[in-house]
């Protein structure tokens, strides 16, 4: 192999699933599967749906994985798999996938509103009731603002990656992680009974 | 004057202070900042980051890609068995066909030959019927067993 390209990883264990390598596939699902779980599970909350769903996700890779041409990162192209299988559930369950408009508007007002000097953030972090709280606020946000923001925050994905598995333009997923981390925000000053 | 220079300076736009703010909570946080570190008016965000970074309540169980990986085996397996079966019967086939032709064509010669009395006296010996049903009945537990295997 020429030494000025290093070996692509994602080229490697796709080759080795499509020849039928022994634990090939395993370990692809075994790399990816938390990817999927973040974006099939905050798409769908319900973890036996999301299991089910996690498997069709694989299931659909392994069969689809000779039409994958390296346009996009593996990680991108799975990624697009599981977010058009949990899109699809939600459709079919006629679940709304955005906020509406108005919802969105609403933010406005809050721009300014800050945690006062004295607020002790320590003890906050190690809150269960603080934790549980954002995460029930998370649960209400909609279906595809948690999952942008669960990529760009837990997954760690850039924009552009999580534009590449949403099919959404950037400057929406800028706005939904700007809308949903005010509103994160808000609620936290809210419950924690912090003056703004 | 202090600047961060991994962020642009604000215009007067309320809305591109509040996305700095945003970003520089997450830089801090995922850089493991303190709690208490950084300007106290992104103390919100910093909490909001810290807690979006935590795993989530539910998890996929720790066998799920073997799981995943052996359920897509298994249809592959299962149509190579059934190629080789059939491969098998049609070879069994063309045998017995072989046979036919054999016994058809060159029958007329070696039949009268066998001495069918001794072949008549052979099969009358029970301990003959024992060992075949032994070698019978081997064969299908075999087959039961990799039945069993298989569901």
């Amino acid at each position: 192999m020429d030494a000025s390209c290093p070996p692509n990883p994602d080229r490697e264990l796709v080759d080795a699933v499509l020849r039928g390598a022994p634990g090939a596939f395993e370990r692809l699902v075994r790399d990816y599967q938390g990817l999927c779980w973040h974006i099939v599970y905050r798409m769908v909350r319900h973890p036996e749906d999301a299991r089910e769903l996690c498997q069709e996700t694989f299931l659909r890779v392994h069969q689809c994985l000779h039409q994958y041409r390296y346009e996009s990162a593996l990680k991108s192209w799975i990624g697009q798999v599981a977010y058009s299988i949990a899109l699809r559930h939600l459709q079919r369950k006629r679940i709304p996938l955005f906020e509406p408009a108005a919802a969105a508007a609403d933010d406005a007002p809050l721009l300014l509103e800050n945690l006062g000097d004295d607020f002790d953030l320590e003890q906050a972090f190690g809150d269960a009731q603080v934790a549980r709280r954002l995460h029930a606020a998370v649960d209400a946000l909609p279906p595809v603002q948690r999952t942008v923001l669960t990529l760009y925050h837990l997954e760690e994905a850039s924009i552009p990656e999580i534009a590449a598995i949403t099919g959404l333009a950037t400057g929406t997923i800028k706005s939904h992680l700007f809308r949903a981390r005010l509103r994160l925000r808000d609620m936290l000053e809210g419950r924690l009974g912090v003056d703004a | 004057m202090n600047h961060d220079p991994r962020f642009p300076f604000p215009d007067d736009d309320p809305a591109e202070r509040e996305w700095l703010a945003q970003e520089r909570a997450l830089a801090d946080e995922r850089a493991g900042a303190g709690p208490n570190a950084g300007d106290p008016a992104q103390r919100g965000y910093r909490l909001v980051a810290h807690l979006l970074a935590q795993p989530l309540d539910a998890q996929l169980p720790p066998d799920f890609a073997r799981r995943v990986a052996r359920q897509v085996e298994r249809p592959a397996r299962a149509a190579d068995t059934r190629f080789e079966g059939n491969l098998l019967a049609l070879l069994a086939v063309a045998m017995a066909f072989a046979v036919l032709v054999a016994v058809v064509s060159f029958g007329a010669t070696w039949l009268p030959s066998l001495d069918l009395e001794a072949a008549g006296a052979l099969a009358a010996k029970p301990w003959l019927w024992a060992l075949a049903a032994c070698l019978g009945l081997s064969r299908l537990s075999r087959h039961w067993l990799q039945h069993d295997r298989m569901a």
